[in-house]
């Protein structure tokens, strides 16, 4: 008999099958203690300790630990999913079916107070546990804030559209997909379905769909030698007004209006400035609101890249050509009612093979869940 | 007599009290295996019968290497939209029988190209613990029963430290502290992490470029050093502080990494150049010999008794002298490959990214496949072996190849 051996079996007659119940109180201490931690593992200590508490209390707390994760932050959201993790596997060999909490944590999905974290795990334990029961709700998610559940009701949507298509209903099939395309929010979903209503004959193009702004100021070529055009200020950062000429690579240079017509709403600095290398680029452009509002920028750019919102530096980043997709970036951000600024920088390299030519961008302004925000009219 | 009995006595009593007290040396097992030298004895007839133990299908996909802890297989994957779910599984290593999964949710960027996977980076085992890494930079620890220890948002902490085609680097475990090495265009570093809480002992800036080397444990004096390898060369750091020792300045690759073999380092650069360890009083780093002729693609230069062996975009392989890097022979292969092939005596194990593999015996002039397996899917993942086993995996499989019992 080895070391490990041994150690199972003190194991085994040491510790309880089931887990310990936690008063409230300390339950609640410990969720608030792993939500308070920080970065660089500040924090870490104190949440070590609440997580072995959390993970060894009973079966029935679980829904409390799942509620944990409201405002919670996607790490403190990790440290308490592993929690529900450690409880389940736990359970599964110990408790009796009767003590799983089915009820609560229905109610904990349904109830949309609680926050998607929230309901997503909910949901995720109820479908390891009886997958028959939880796919009974999934009719309900086709509006939901929550992108997982809202998939899956996609999900069932496109599927009842396929059926429909290879019974060549065609019409209905078109209603379904149509109804798909209006709530799917996952990318992959949302470019499937366009390619199968475009083979139904309806006409939708990835651009309308999502929403890309395909029309900007812009002005360049400044400089990008050395690649030391992403760092440097260059006078449009310092004045946004757009009458003004500016000092650029190769002489003055003015702000001109360019609109793009690819269908996929890449806006190329190639066709509205040239195709140059080494160089530095700026797009500006307004964006009116009917009143302030919570939005996401989102940005899809294989080239060195800055966000600037009413003057305000939002992000960079200085990657060039390791790829580029729809929404590879997001940040969360307050539009006020009215005209709101945008503008971008993106630079563009010195290398010179065929896959190094791409200086452009896709760009969008949506909700939070990733449906765009149709400007006001002027 | 009553000498002897007391005697019997005394052992009995010391074996059971050696039963109760923890292993003194902590098992470390990593990218690479063990030594980090992909050596581990593994069967060498593959057309055996039942050769294949068992395979497993996994959750989401993956090009990780399984490790082992304990008498657990650890295996990482990721799925979902996005590949934004993250998966830690432990199977026995006896029966492929799943004994824990552990989920969380990537809390840094996804994207990567779609050749590897969010789950690229190798697990590291040291100090009875699990070190998961993911290429989102979601960094976990755990017990070997799957209760986590702690956790880091690596991404969270330093936002633009991510690679648009994905990270792969796997952390390693040396002198007591885990060792990540993030290194991408826009925000690169190196960090020595406190097992025991998560936090940083030291942190350092690396060049700003897209690298997917792994850092290797390496002998340095009379204990051991970290090399971190990057497009300008080998950097080596003391594990504990991240104080430069000694460094390598003329270039090395961002792909395949280096490899140690008794006081040599063999660094993918210019071909491959061998660096002495010993140094003696002096600062090692000295280059004892480059060759043009062995030139490394995906998979990182191995190392044996009998010499430096290479692979080649075109699938050839070649063996080349240890004393002076000479090439000695070639063998055409089946390839491509991206997985390090593993070394057992004058053996050597390849797998193909079609999912052949072909195991090799070595000669000084010469080698010659001996035995193959095709297990018809698409595997990067470099394999590991102990103990006459080996796993390895696919984006939905896990297998254990080992020779049937014979009864």
């Amino acid at each position: 008999m080895n070391y490990k051996t041994i150690q199972a079996i003190y194991l085994l007659v040491m510790l309880p099958l089931s887990g310990v119940t936690l008063k409230s109180s300390d339950l609640q201490d410990a969720i608030g203690i792993i939500k308070a931690i920080g970065k660089e593992g500040q924090g870490n200590e104190s949440a070590m300790e609440a997580w072995k508490e959390l993970s060894s209390s009973e079966m029935t707390q679980l829904p409390d630990i799942i509620r944990g994760l409201n405002n919670a932050s996607p790490l403190a959201g990790n440290w308490l999913r592993l929690a529900s993790d450690a409880i389940v596997s736990r359970a599964k060999v110990s408790v009796e079916k009767d003590d799983f909490p089915a009820e609560s944590l229905t109610q904990i999905i349904l109830d949309k107070v609680n926050s998607p974290a929230a309901r997503e795990l909910a949901y995720q334990v109820l479908n390891d546990v009886d997958p028959s029961y939880a796919s009974k709700m999934i009719g309900l998610f086709l509006d939901d804030p929550s992108l997982p559940l809202r998939r899956l009701a996609v999900e069932q949507e496109i599927s009842k559209a396929e059926i429909l298509k290879i019974a060549k209903q065609s019409q209905e099939s078109r209603k379904l997909y149509s109804i798909a395309l209006s709530k799917a929010r996952d990318i992959d979903q949302i470019e499937s379905v366009i390619t199968e209503l475009n083979s139904l004959g309806e006409k939708v193009t990835v651009a309308e769909t999502f929403g890309f702004l395909n029309d900007w100021h812009v002005i360049g070529p400044f400089h990008n030698d050395e690649r030391k055009g992403f760092m440097e200020v260059f006078t449009p950062e310092k004045n946004p007004n757009l009458d003004l000429a500016h000092d650029g690579k190769n002489g003055s240079v003015r702000w001109k209006k360019f609109i793009s017509k690819n269908s996929y709403g890449k806006f190329d600095f190639n066709e509205a400035i040239g195709p140059v290398k080494k160089v530095t680029a700026y797009a500006s452009r307004d964006f009116i609101v009917d009143s302030d509002m919570e939005v996401e920028l989102r940005l899809g750019c294989k080239n060195a890249w800055k966000i600037w919102l009413n003057g305000e530096y939002i992000f960079g980043r200085d990657e060039y050509h390791r790829g580029s997709r729809i929404d590879q970036y997001s940040f969360p951000v307050k539009l006020k009612k009215g005209t709101n600024k945008i503008l971008l920088k993106i630079c563009q390299n010195e290398q010179t093979e065929s896959w190094t030519k791409e200086w452009e961008f896709q760009f969008r302004i949506t909700d939070s869940l990733g449906k765009p925000i149709a400007e006001a009219l002027n | 007599m009553k000498k002897i009995s007391i005697s019997l006595r005394v052992v009995q009593l010391l074996v059971v009290a050696c039963l109760f007290i923890q292993p003194s040396k902590a098992e470390i097992n990593q990218f690479r295996g063990p030594g980090g030298d992909t050596t581990g004895q593994f069967p060498l007839d593959l057309s055996q019968s039942g050769i294949i133990q068992w395979t497993i299908d996994l959750p989401g996909q993956g090009l990780s290497s399984p490790v082992i802890a304990g008498n657990n297989v650890i295996i990482t994957s990721s799925s979902g939209p996005e590949e934004k779910s993250l998966h830690i599984l432990c199977f026995d290593q006896s029966n492929g029988q799943l004994k824990w999964e552990r989920r969380l949710l990537a809390t840094g960027r996804t994207m990567c190209h779609e050749k590897t996977a969010v789950a690229a980076p190798t697990p590291v085992v040291g100090d009875q613990h699990i070190f998961a890494l993911f290429s989102s930079n979601d960094l976990v620890c755990l017990d070997f029963d799957g209760n986590l220890k702690w956790l880091r948002g690596l991404t969270v902490d330093y936002p633009n430290a991510s690679n648009s085609l994905g990270l792969a680097s796997s952390p390693i475990f040396v002198d007591g502290v885990l060792v990540v090495q993030i290194e991408n265009d826009s925000e690169s570093f190196a960090a020595g992490i406190d097992p025991s809480n998560g936090k940083n002992l030291w942190k350092i800036n690396r060049p700003k470029a897209a690298n997917w080397t792994s850092p290797i444990a390496i002998p340095y004096k009379n204990s051991a050093a970290v090399a971190l390898q990057s497009s300008k060369g080998i950097t080596t750091v003391a594990p504990r502080t991240g104080q430069t020792l000694w460094s390598f300045g003329k270039g090395a690759s961002t792909i395949p990494s280096s490899t140690v073999y008794k006081d040599v380092l063999y660094v993918p650069s210019n071909g491959i150049t061998a660096l002495d360890l010993k140094g003696g009083e002096e600062v090692p780093g000295d280059v004892l010999w480059n060759s043009r002729r062995l030139r490394p693609s995906t998979p990182s230069p191995i190392v044996t008794q009998f010499g430096v062996f290479t692979v080649n975009n075109a699938g050839v392989l070649t063996c080349g002298s240890l004393t002076n890097g000479e090439r000695l022979w070639d063998l055409r292969l089946k390839g491509p490959f991206s997985a390090t092939p593993l070394v057992f005596e004058n053996y050597l194990l390849f797998v193909s990214e079609k999912g052949l593999v072909q195991i090799v015996k070595t000669f000084p002039n010469e080698g010659i496949i001996t035995s193959s397996l095709d297990l018809q899917e698409m595997i990067l993942c470099t394999p590991i072996a102990d103990k006459g086993q080996v796993f390895l995996r696919s984006d939905s499989k896990l297998w254990k190849l080992s020779a049937p019992l014979v009864l």
